[in-house]
């Protein structure tokens, strides 16, 4: 269990990135979400120790991350939401050596834990070939191997899924969901789906601060019959805006489905809605101030 | 399009900060270069300051670098909008490609050539500075300073641009392109290397993109006064260097422009192709077994081995690190082949000839390596993105810094390792089998790299700490400036100039004699430095995203761990330590003096005693003297018991006795003085004769001097071999500057720099009283002593070997003491030197006299050459100057090549280890020039040693113009006339070049005052074509009647007009007359060329040969300023089968149709000849016998 208290942080050029942030991460998947610039990365970094906080503590299993980052790191595996490797390097060489340095010195067993770890991911055929050719999503799966290495009890994956095909993005959160459940596993993302396919509890980060916290089926349940729905031209939307609470606006055909939250009937045309994990970030991202009305 | 694009290249340039800081450096550099005396593009010999030659050296030198600074405008321009990931952005636009690709180039090209410009406004400003010397500043010429911007600087800057433009945009990669920029430093490099071997200066003027070879040979043989006026005009090889590289930029530009095309990188085009395996989906569920990590002891340290191994594998497998590899090594081996030539003869391949070698070429591609592959360790990590999963894995963070740290150094390991390997096999394809490994890792790995480990770590250090990368790079770049500039500023203390050391001479017969250990605790104290540079590098380390500086100091403490402490407090204790040792020795024992400070009391001394120049003192007669050397302990003792005579006709009442600046003077005495002063500072002592010193009066005078060093001091650790010398482990050389005392002012111990004389507030110097002042004909080149009785009791080391001019008389061993007493049956120079080593000798008896040769057992490849040398030298001289060698006795020793010269004591002649013993004469192609050192030295025994010279004007065309006649005529003897020409080439070209570098007035040989390349080079010609023009026996009967007149003859001394004198008598021609005018009383030149020649054939089968000729002569200032004459002479036209180049046996005349002086007069001239075979070269003044400064036209191939 992964917990979080009162962190703070500002950089330099004044941006807050983290603002009092406190969360308790039991062990499972557990997902963050949040829109871009909200702080998502920022908190990741701190976690696996890269960046030092100006306030708060962490702890995992009772052990003080900020203190002993070294021991942290022994138990950490920490995909970056980033990353890239030297040239003309190949997946088994670079991943043989990210697994020295998480520890695993003796040769025969780095061996093994390296090539399972590579048939676990799909790259036992492309081993040889340098990674900095690889695919975006062959690339993404080297970076789960690699932050599987050592077997961490906690992993953090920030954006793994941003860029990659919806084909890349399946195959890759297969994978995400065969690590094992008595692990934390941090999913950092942007993208709602993510979440809702893997994650039995889930925060949301809005502007350095968690805005919202708990299992997806309550978050939903909470909203269930204030969501409202309706299909207009585009060029009906501003005024739609004027008279309701749009929490999102998406094109389909080229018209606009607009999303509301009201807990009553707001008329103009508007049906009840069932609603889903995105409504809940909209509504949780409209409330706390973001207008995500053109979000995908 | 091209104009706007080129507008926005410009604008995005000029408003960068490199811009500003480029044009301010430039500025700047330029201004020192004129305005401070510690910075300087070249020397300048006696030209202005602000002179053309001045102008043009330095803007030169400024548009070559310049586009090492414009590089990163031209590699932004090609690569920016790649590596901004705006490529496909800008590809995508109308732009065309021509538009494009030349509009950004003459974008970035035209700020750089403001850059440029910069640099000359700061050379004009600098001229104007009040604090210079106005004697040496000229007018500003507007006009030069255009043509010198736009002809000169503009296509230099052009070409290299061009090249690193196009590197950048053709291969998109920034690496490549900036390699291209070490080449063209290289070829520069070889280019300026090839201007020094006269066969390949054309090579070296085409080859070299910025032309700077081009522009030396235009003006390398300019006199001062060219130098102060004329600027290198547009023509020959300049220009065709012009045309060639302008025509090769223009096509390269449009090569650029058609091979570009607006598609991203075809490398990542062709990666499409890996990804196309492994899409089959993933199984639909994998169980992860868990792997459990071992953290034992050993953990961390195989995680530091395989950074090491990683960081270093990166390095050597780029291509840049072997780019950079192969080019050292195509210089060094370029080099090699050239290796110590002296008149174009090279030497064997020994070890420590090659680690000079090495040490002069490699340190460009060092510097690189430090600054570049500091920044590459150090941000590759953070480029590549990979640097956030490395610092999240458990590897203690000293891994990665020590790693970075250890890779560094390896790469410059690896570097050393590779060019010893290169240099290894030079030496054994040339069949050199004695491997000196250990001396290739003490003086190749340890002595010489030292810096560059330091440097290195420095340069990860600063990386560590700087924002980014270019920052890092610049701070390296300045620190290297520093250590450059700085000891030329007076701030010359290795104690602040980081990873330095005391200097540390090798020489193959004294080894390295301690001074490696003494610069080993400079090492110990620089390394400890280093030690705590790791330490806050690695505090200051940070393993996320890179953080502000402020913070990450802040955080410094929480990384100093317990080992860190250790580590750092005991690198404190030996930094501590070894500065308190160094400063010791340097600043208590010893007194630390600069350079600057050395030069005031040189000054100082003149101040104080200048005004006894001139003033009467008595003559030394009679020396016995009593030396104890101590090789181990570097330490002598002489004592000595004089006799002195008052010469002078006057009464001396007071009398100055100095002795050397390095020793201690224990006690002096005069019989009859007593002593008035002492002045421990300068040596000097004043005694006061009661009664005074009457005319005919002899003295006697007993001193103790002695020299005991103590500790290790800074500066020169070698004593100057000429006007001293010093004990050595193996190889002591001292002279009797250094062991005796001498009478009034040391004429030797003043500045004779007109320019340091300013500085010091000095008065310009006479070099030499005027010919025509009687009042010195009285004085030899000692003014006090005439010919002196000598005797010199030597103890050294009992397994060593002291020699001293004279016979030995006695020897004996008493313990580990060894005693050798040496005495002269004969008058000779008062001018002695002790010489002491374990040699070996060859001994041999040759009609009466014995001739040695005392040597390095290694070096004994020439022992016979010298000793043939001395044979024939002795018995030919005798003969043609009708007066035989005047010792029973001739020795030649060697000593430590820590100077390269050969010096003739009487019956002894000393001679570096560097010049002669390790040539390689095996060539029969190759000057020899060991047999000709040998008669130049024996030479001297009849001219100094028996013909001595008044000290005035001229004394040297006796003495050094005479030994080289001696010389000529012996190698003429052996190699034959035809070979004559290759050896008089080399006296030529170094008469020349050495006119323009002349300080005070260039003289005519009559009045010569000790300047080296008019009294050896130019002497030589002269000699050699008096000869030609009288013959050798009118000369050789003229030196007989010298001789027979003027041997040991002090009262008048000989001058160079009674050598005229005796010349003219045995001239009997008008031709021959004003031969001698021409050569010894003016400066003569001549521009000698054929301009045409025409063969037919005739029926016979003989040829006819129709020559056309232009000939002019010249009269020359003591500037260089000419004056055309009347020319009316007979020349040699000479017709050959064979270009008398290649010729190797100088008696074989086959080659030779004619040869035979023609009358040739001013203008132009047409010789018709008939000759039995066709012939394949003509020539007038074929064999350069005349001064001709175009010596090369003078040879024509039909």
């Amino acid at each position: 269990m992964l917990e979080i208290s009162n962190l703070s942080k500002t950089y330099p050029n004044g941006v807050r990135a983290l603002n009092d942030v406190s969360l308790t991460i039991p062990a499972g998947m557990y997902g963050l979400l949040g829109p871009n610039g909200a702080g998502k990365s920022t908190l990741m970094r701190t976690i696996a120790t890269l960046q030092q906080p100006d306030r708060g503590s962490i702890a995992l299993d009772g052990l003080d991350v900020l203190a002993n980052p070294g021991e942290l790191r022994q138990r950490l595996g920490y995909l970056p939401q980033d990353f890239g490797v030297y040239p003309r390097i190949s997946a088994i060489d670079m991943l043989d050596h990210l697994a020295v340095l998480k520890g695993l010195t003796d040769r025969k067993a780095r061996r093994a834990v390296v090539e399972q770890l590579l048939r676990q991911t799909n790259l036992w055929d492309v081993r040889k070939k340098a990674i900095a050719g690889f695919s975006g999503g062959m690339r993404q799966r080297f970076g789960i191997a690699q932050a599987l290495i050592g077997d961490p009890q906690l992993i953090i994956v920030d954006e793994p899924t941003a860029g990659l095909d919806p084909e890349e993005r399946n195959r890759f959160l297969n994978l995400l969901s065969d690590i094992g459940e008595n692990k934390v596993v941090i999913l950092s993302t942007h993208i709602v789906d993510d979440v809702t396919n893997l994650c039995p509890r889930m925060a949301i980060i809005a502007k350095g601060q968690i805005v919202r916290e708990g299992k997806p089926s309550d978050l939903i349940d909470e909203l269930r019959g204030s969501v409202w729905v309706k299909t207009v031209v585009r060029g009906d939307v501003e005024a739609h805006r004027k008279r309701h609470t749009v929490i999102s606006s998406q094109l389909f055909a080229g018209k606009s489905i607009l999303h509301v939250l009201s807990d009553s009937d707001p008329g103009d045309d508007f049906v009840l809605h069932a609603p889903n994990l995105e409504d809940v970030y909209f509504a949780t991202l409209h409330k706390h101030g973001n207008d995500v009305a053109e979000a995908a | 399009m091209f104009f706007e694009t080129l507008r926005f290249e410009l604008r995005y340039h000029l408003k960068s900060r490199l811009f500003l800081f480029g044009s301010l450096s430039f500025f700047l550099l330029s201004f020192l270069g004129v305005a401070s005396p510690n910075v300087q593009f070249g020397a300048l010999g006696g030209a202005n300051y602000n002179s053309p030659f001045a102008l043009t050296q330095s803007q030169v030198v400024m548009a070559m670098i310049g586009v090492l600074v414009g590089a990163a405008f031209f590699i932004s321009a090609a690569l920016r909008d790649t590596e901004d990931r705006m490529a496909e952005i800008v590809y995508s636009t109308r732009v065309t490609k021509s538009a494009y690709v030349a509009g950004r180039f003459i974008g970035a090209f035209v700020a750089t050539y403001g850059i440029f410009l910069f640099s000359c406004l700061g050379f004009a400003l600098a001229s104007l500075m009040p604090w210079l010397d106005p004697e040496l500043i000229g007018p500003n010429r507007f006009g030069q300073y255009v043509y010198v911007a736009v002809v000169l600087g503009l296509p230099a800057l052009l070409a290299n641009s061009v090249i690193v433009y196009s590197l950048a945009v053709l291969t998109r990669d920034q690496r490549i392109a900036y390699a291209g920029i070490v080449g063209l430093l290289i070829i520069y490099q070889v280019a300026a290397g090839l201007l020094g071997e006269m066969d390949y200066r054309m090579a070296a003027a085409l080859v070299d993109p910025s032309g700077i070879a081009s522009i030396g040979e235009a003006m390398q043989y300019w006199t001062v006064f060219e130098r102060n006026t004329e600027v290198v005009p547009l023509e020959g090889n300049l220009l065709l260097n012009r045309v060639v590289w302008l025509a090769i930029a223009v096509s390269l530009l449009a090569l650029t422009v058609w091979r570009f095309d607006f598609v991203l990188s075809r490398k990542k085009a062709g990666k499409k192709k890996a990804e196309e395996a492994s899409v089959e989906a993933i199984p639909a569920h994998v169980e992860f077994t868990s792997h459990a990590v071992s953290l034992s002891a050993t953990t961390s340290w195989q995680q530091f081995l395989a950074r090491t191994r990683f960081e270093i594998r990166g390095v050597v497998r780029g291509v840049f690190f072997w780019v950079l590899v192969a080019f050292a090594a195509a210089l060094m081996i370029g080099n090699f082949f050239a290796i110590s030539q002296i008149y174009g003869t090279t030497v064997y391949p020994v070890t420590r000839a090659l680690l000079q070698i090495m040490s002069g070429t490699v340190t460009l591609s060092l510097l690189i390596i430090t600054v570049f592959y500091g920044a590459e360790l150090v941000w590759r990590d953070r480029e590549v993105r990979i640097q956030e999963i490395l610092g999240a894995s458990p590897a203690p963070s000293w891994t990665f810094v020590l790693a970075k740290m250890v890779a560094a150094l390896l790469v410059v390991i690896v570097f050393l390792f590779v060019t010893t390997i290169v240099a290894v096999l030079f030496q054994l394809f040339n069949g050199y089998t004695n491997i000196e490994l250990g001396l290739y890792l003490s003086g190749y790995f340890y002595d010489y790299s030292m810096l560059f480990y330091l440097a290195v770590v420095l340069s990860v250090v600063v990386q560590i700490i700087v924002p980014n990368k270019y920052v890092g790079m610049l701070v390296m770049v300045l620190y290297i400036l520093a250590l450059l500039s700085l000891p030329g500023a007076g701030w010359e203390d290795p104690l602040y100039l980081y990873g330095t050391t005391s200097s540390t001479p090798y020489s193959d017969m004294n080894g390295w004699d301690g001074l490696l250990g003494h610069a080993s605790w400079y090492v110990l104290y620089w390394a400890a430095f280093a030690t705590l540079m790791c330490v806050i590098g690695y505090t200051l380390w940070n393993r996320g995203p890179l953080e502000k500086l402020r913070i990450r100091i802040r955080s410094m403490g929480a990384n100093f761990s317990a080992p860190a402490k250790l580590i750092a407090g005991a690198a404190s204790l030996v930094f501590v330590a070894t500065l308190a040792w160094i400063f010791y020795n340097t600043h208590v024992l010893n007194e630390y003096l600069t350079s600057d400070d050395l030069r005031a009391q040189t000054a100082d001394y003149e101040k104080k005693y200048g005004h006894l120049q001139g003033q009467p003192v008595p003559k030394f007669t009679d020396v016995d003297i009593e030396v104890d050397l101590y090789p181990t302990d570097k330490a002598w003792e002489a004592r000595g018991t004089y006799l002195f005579e008052n010469k002078s006709g006057v009464e001396i009442a007071e009398l100055y006795a100095g002795f050397g600046s390095n020793t201690s003077v224990d006690d002096v005495s005069i019989e009859g003085a007593s002593l008035a002063e002492r002045d421990d500072q300068f040596k000097m002592y004043r005694f006061e004769f009661d009664p005074p010193l009457a005319p005919g009066d002899r003295r006697g005078m007993t001193f103790t001097v002695s020299a005991r060093p103590r500790g290790f001091k800074h500066g020169n650790v070698i004593p100057n071999l000429l006007s001293g010398g010093g004990v050595f482990g193996n190889g002591t050389f001292v002279n009797s500057g250094a062991l005796a005392p001498y009478f009034g002012f040391n004429q030797n111990g003043i500045l004779t720099d007109r320019n340091q004389r300013w500085r010091e507030g000095l008065e310009p110097v006479r070099r030499m009283p005027d010919l025509d002042d009687e009042s010195q004909w009285t004085t030899g080149f000692l003014p006090d002593a005439d010919w002196v009785s000598f005797r010199a009791t030597v103890t050294t080391d009992a397994d060593q070997t002291a020699i001293a001019p004279g016979y030995l008389i006695e020897e004996s061993t008493e313990g580990d003491r060894r005693r050798f007493v040496y005495e002269m049956d004969a008058p000779m120079q008062n001018f002695f030197a002790v010489l002491s080593a374990r040699y070996a000798s060859k001994i041999e008896e040759h009609n009466g006299v014995q001739l040695a040769v005392f040597y390095h057992e290694p070096h004994a490849w020439n022992v016979d050459r010298i000793m043939q040398s001395l044979r024939d030298s002795i018995d030919y001289f005798g003969e043609i100057f009708g007066s035989p060698y005047q010792y029973r006795q001739m020795r030649v020793l060697e000593f430590p090549g820590y100077a390269t010269f050969a010096q003739s004591f009487p019956n002894t002649v000393p001679w570096s280890e560097g010049i002669g013993f390790i040539a390689d004469i095996t060539d029969p192609e190759d000057i020899d020039y060991v047999y000709y050192v040998g008669a130049h030295e024996v030479a001297h025994q009849w001219w100094a040693h028996q013909v001595s010279a008044a000290n005035v004007q001229g004394s040297t065309a006796i003495i050094e113009t005479l030994a080289q006649y001696s010389a000529l005529m012996l190698m003429e003897r052996e190699y034959g006339p035809h070979m004559m020409r290759r050896f008089l080439k080399f006296e030529l070209d170094n008469y020349l070049s050495n006119r323009g570098g002349e300080a005070i007035e260039e003289l005519p040989l009559y009045r010569v005052e000790n300047q080296g390349y008019i009294h050896y080079r130019k002497g030589s010609i002269a000699m050699y074509a008096l000869k030609d023009y009288m013959g050798m026996d009118a000369v050789n009967a003229a030196l007989t009647q010298f001789v027979a007149d003027a041997a040991y003859r002090t009262d008048p001394y000989p001058t160079s007009r009674e050598l005229i004198a005796n010349l003219r008598a045995k001239a009997t021609t008008d031709v021959q007359q004003e031969l001698i005018t021409d050569m010894f009383e003016k400066i003569t030149l001549w521009d000698l060329k054929i301009e045409e020649a025409r063969v037919t054939e005739r029926d016979d089968g003989s040829f006819d040969v129709e020559i056309d000729v232009s000939a002019t002569k010249f009269t020359a200032d003591g500037e260089g300023r000419q004056t055309e004459v009347d020319l009316d002479m007979p020349i040699d036209i000479g017709i050959f089968t064979k270009d008398p180049e290649d010729v190797t046996e100088g008696n074989d005349a086959s080659h030779v149709l004619l040869l035979e002086k023609q009358r040739v007069k001013s203008g132009e001239t047409t010789f018709e000849f008939t000759v039995a075979e066709r012939p394949s070269h003509v020539g007038i003044d074929p064999y350069n016998k005349l001064i001709d400064r175009n010596s090369d036209d003078n040879l024509e191939a039909l």
